[in-house]
């Protein structure tokens, strides 16, 4: 047994790296600067004149000038790692130019030159091309630039040899455009992007939320104890309901009773959880038809002060928690129900069943002492799932109900573009669901010594 | 017990082919241009045309539901509970009402019917056809496993890094045609490699590569994501909000449930006599698969359509109830609730999500149907 965790346990890191592979990639395809984000909640304006040392300090701090990862393939005439360019405007034109196919080399010279003339131009005092600097610095289309050296040239002024380098170097680059590429591997060991992230989100680290400022980690582990609240309670309701519900559909299966609870178990499994939500909220929070129906409380919002302790939360906001629940559990029963129902008519028909009858044990007993725990095993793993998938499927009803769990966070932070939270609760609840998956699979393989030999041999 | 189960049956299939008559003849349905009118002695279809001269005319023939699902209309259309006229403009009745823009209600149900049942059926399509293939051949191959030898090895392992590399970079530099075009070439040229390669390196030690452990990873790593979130995550991201791009994202969330199960049941099929039998006979491994094995995964496969098309549906609504993914203009049952929910207008509630719920529940009930065929079969 014990190796068998272990080999479990092992088996957990490839299958969490790559998970954390994966959500650090699509979080870096998000269009949008991050240092610029940063920029905005420290309330410097792109207007201000330190803008760029702000910039340039933030990215830094922020590890932004690292590769992305540890390696990178990328065509022979590429930039080694564009990101440690600091400068905005000289990356996204390196990025650009790139993939127009223009020799990373020249693009850096050219970059250089534009660098200079534009540093001149600022220092000269006449302010008579200050202009042409805004056409300098915001144009992107090499033809355009060469043109636009072209008719700035005759005029004689004191950065006219600047102007000259600049051409040269534009149309340097311009007529070496590569044709031909093949990949080249770039190592960029361990001081890239990817392992101070990963690092640091195993520390418990995930950044900070750019909206308010507030670590994303703090912000996660309060609202998942709802979530987590919520998941519980609904899952052992769940339970205590459809499994006497569905050992009895199963064990009579030919009873009316039985047929109707299974038809009634279907309809309630079609029922959208966020139409029964919805419902529930319109007919039975309000007296707008008629007050006898006005069961329940209008969902409201939550105020939960700082340092008030989650227990006393939630008995001041228990009223609220009921729909919620109702709404989660109807689901579940179904689903639940019905796979006992199927496992209990299986079970039913097994020889030892016969055995039992024979001795002259009594329906009850056989249905509790031989059939139960047969019927219990698989539920193990349905529970398992049953808890994972709750944390994400109590994401419609959070925002409905406006419970401040995971679902209402990611859901608030996708639509304020808050990627910093909406991917750390990605990332939190992936391991959260890896965990459970495995730890089900432990103790399925626990209580079932066959299926753990079966593990083995396959 | 029997006949009453089959009755079910014949009603959900009934039913989903109301839905999908209704989401084929939306636009003649419910649109605010007349089906057909007389203009100057020649006959015109006005609803066809996407411009339309002024035609009150009484020689028109309308819709059955005069209003298009986007048409709004404040003055005295707003708000307009089941079953009422409108105070002002042509009079028509709303019979499920309209909503605070004066959108009908029924017009938009049978809109969002035609968006939900496309996501669901072209999704569970992709799904289906990746999915199952790749399940299928997975647990094929993991028993007998694909032998190939060092050159081949060789070929397969560059072949995969340098198609993937060019494929990406001429993607950028000159978009899609010129990717599939370099990803084309380099396939032919790798297949001819590989197929001299057999034939020249005959007797050197064959190497066995086994495609089902791949699958497996690849599945695990899907199943860590909670789909929902990654769902969310996703369209709030980087897709412009469209139908095709809801489609395609389900499609990629959701083929590895087809291929788990395409594969566990091919595994179970593989044991059987007839395989070994049409094995011994020479058949080819595609006639095997497609002739032999697909045909008793069928049903299995259609419990799984049936499950997945409904699960595209609530995944559909879902999305637009929370406002994320489909474009603004786009009236969904999904849009329609939130709505209702908002203005506390039960008719925009009630409605749509009996849409939902009855297609869901006709699906379900024929899911169920295969299900308890399978399980008698066994």
């Amino acid at each position: 047994m014990i190796p068998f965790i272990l080999r479990k346990l092992l088996f957990l890191f490839p299958t969490v790296f790559v998970v954390m592979v994966t959500a650090f990639f699509l979080s870096k395809l998000i269009p949008g600067d991050h240092a610029e984000s940063m920029l905005i909640l420290q309330g410097v304006q792109p207007e201000a004149s330190n803008y760029n040392r702000e910039y340039q300090k933030i990215y830094l701090k922020e590890g932004l000038d690292k590769p992305l990862f540890y390696i990178s393939v990328l065509p022979h005439f590429y930039h080694d790692n564009v990101h440690s360019i600091l400068d905005i405007q000289d990356r996204y034109l390196t990025q650009k130019w790139q993939s127009e196919k223009y020799h990373s080399k020249k693009i850096i010279e050219v970059l250089n030159e534009r660098q200079v003339l534009i540093s001149n131009i600022e220092k000269d005092t006449s302010k008579k091309f200050t202009h042409v600097l805004k056409n300098l610095q915001f144009e992107n289309d090499v033809k355009q630039l060469i043109r636009w050296c072209d008719t700035l040239q005759p005029s004689p002024t004191a950065f006219k040899d600047d102007v000259k380098n600049f051409k040269s170097a534009l149309s340097s680059m311009d007529v070496t455009k590569v044709t031909w590429y093949y990949p080249k591997l770039v190592w960029h060991g361990a001081e890239n992007q990817f392992h101070h992230w990963a690092i640091s989100v195993f520390k418990g680290d995930l950044g900070q939320s750019i909206k308010d400022g507030r670590p994303v980690s703090q912000k996660i582990s309060k609202a998942i104890r709802w979530t987590l609240l919520l998941a519980i309670l609904s899952t052992s309701i769940a339970l205590m309901i459809s499994i006497p519900t569905g050992l009895y559909s199963g064990y009579y299966s030919n009873t009316w009773i039985a047929k109707g609870s299974n038809f009634f178990w279907l309809v309630l499994y079609s029922i959208p959880a966020f139409w029964l939500a919805s419902l529930l909220i319109l007919y039975t929070t309000s007296d707008r038809y008629g007050s006898w129906v006005h069961i329940f409380p209008a969902p409201g919002i939550w105020y939960v002060p700082d340092g008030q302790s989650m227990w006393k939360t939630i008995i001041q906001n228990s009223h609220q928690l009921v729909l919620p629940v109702i709404c989660m559990v109807a689901n579940d029963i179904a689903q639940i129900s019905t796979i006992i129902r199927n496992n209990t008519e299986e079970q039913k028909s097994k020889t030892y069943i016969l055995m039992a009858r024979a001795k002259g044990l009594t329906e009850g007993s056989i249905l509790i002492k031989h059939i139960l725990p047969n019927v219990l095993l698989p539920l193990i793993t349905i529970a398992g799932g049953r808890l994972a998938s709750g944390l994400a499927g109590a994401l419609i009803i959070e925002v409905i109900f406006n419970i401040p769990g995971m679902g209402r966070l990611m859901y608030d932070s996708i639509l304020g573009s808050d990627w910093n939270v909406v991917f750390g609760i990605l990332i939190v609840l992936s391991i959260v669901t890896i965990l459970f998956l495995t730890i089900t699979e432990i103790f399925y393989a626990w209580a079932n010594p066959k299926i753990h030999q079966k593990m083995q041999i396959s | 017990m029997k006949t009453s189960a089959f009755l079910g049956v014949k009603l959900s299939v009934l039913v989903i082919v109301v839905y999908i008559l209704v989401a084929i003849f939306g636009p003649m349905m419910a649109n605010e241009k007349p089906l057909y009118c007389h203009v100057n002695g020649s006959a015109t279809f006005p609803f066809l045309e996407n411009t339309l001269a002024k035609t009150d005319d009484q020689s028109c023939i309308l819709a059955c539901i005069p209003y298009g699902p986007q048409t709004t209309n404040i003055n005295g259309h707003a708000s307009l509970s089941p079953g009422s006229y409108p105070t002002h403009g042509n009079g028509k009745i709303h019979w499920l009402g309209t909503d605070k823009l004066g959108r009908d209600t029924a017009a938009g149900m049978i809109h969002g019917t035609r968006i939900s049942l496309m996501i669901g059926v072209l999704s569970v399509i992709f799904t289906f056809f990746i999915g199952t293939s790749l399940g299928m051949a997975a647990a094929y191959y993991s028993v007998k496993g694909i032998a190939i030898n060092i050159l081949q090895y060789i070929i397969l392992i560059t072949g995969i890094t340098f198609g993937g590399f060019y494929f990406i970079f001429e993607w950028i530099y000159s978009g899609l045609t010129g990717a599939v075009w370099i990803a084309l070439l380099i396939l032919f040229i790798l297949g001819m490699l590989y197929f001299i390669s057999d034939h020249i390196l005959k007797k050197t030690p064959k190497y066995r590569i086994n495609p089902d452990q791949l699958l497996m990873k690849i599945i695990t790593w899907r199943k860590s994501f909670p789909g929902i979130f990654l769902l969310l995550a996703l369209t709030g991201v980087f897709v412009i909000p469209s139908v095709w791009n809801i489609i395609f994202m389900i499609t990629i969330l959701g083929w590895t449930e087809f291929a788990r199960h395409a594969r566990a049941e091919t595994l179970a099929i593989m044991e059987e006599n007839y395989i070994t039998a049409a094995r011994i006979l020479g058949f080819s491994d595609l006639r095997i698969l497609i002739r032999h094995i697909l045909p008793n995964i069928m049903p299995t496969m259609i419990v799984l359509i049936c499950f997945s098309v409904s699960g595209a549906i609530l995944a559909e609504s879902t999305i637009s109830f929370l406002g994320i993914g489909l474009p603004v203009e786009t009236v969904t049952w999904g849009k329609m609730m939130a709505s209702g929910r908002d203005m506390q207008q039960w008719w925009l509630v009630v409605f749509p999500g009996l849409a939902i719920m009855v297609i869901i529940l006709s699906l379900n009930i024929i899911a169920n149907h295969y299900l308890s065929k399978i399980r008698t079969n066994q």
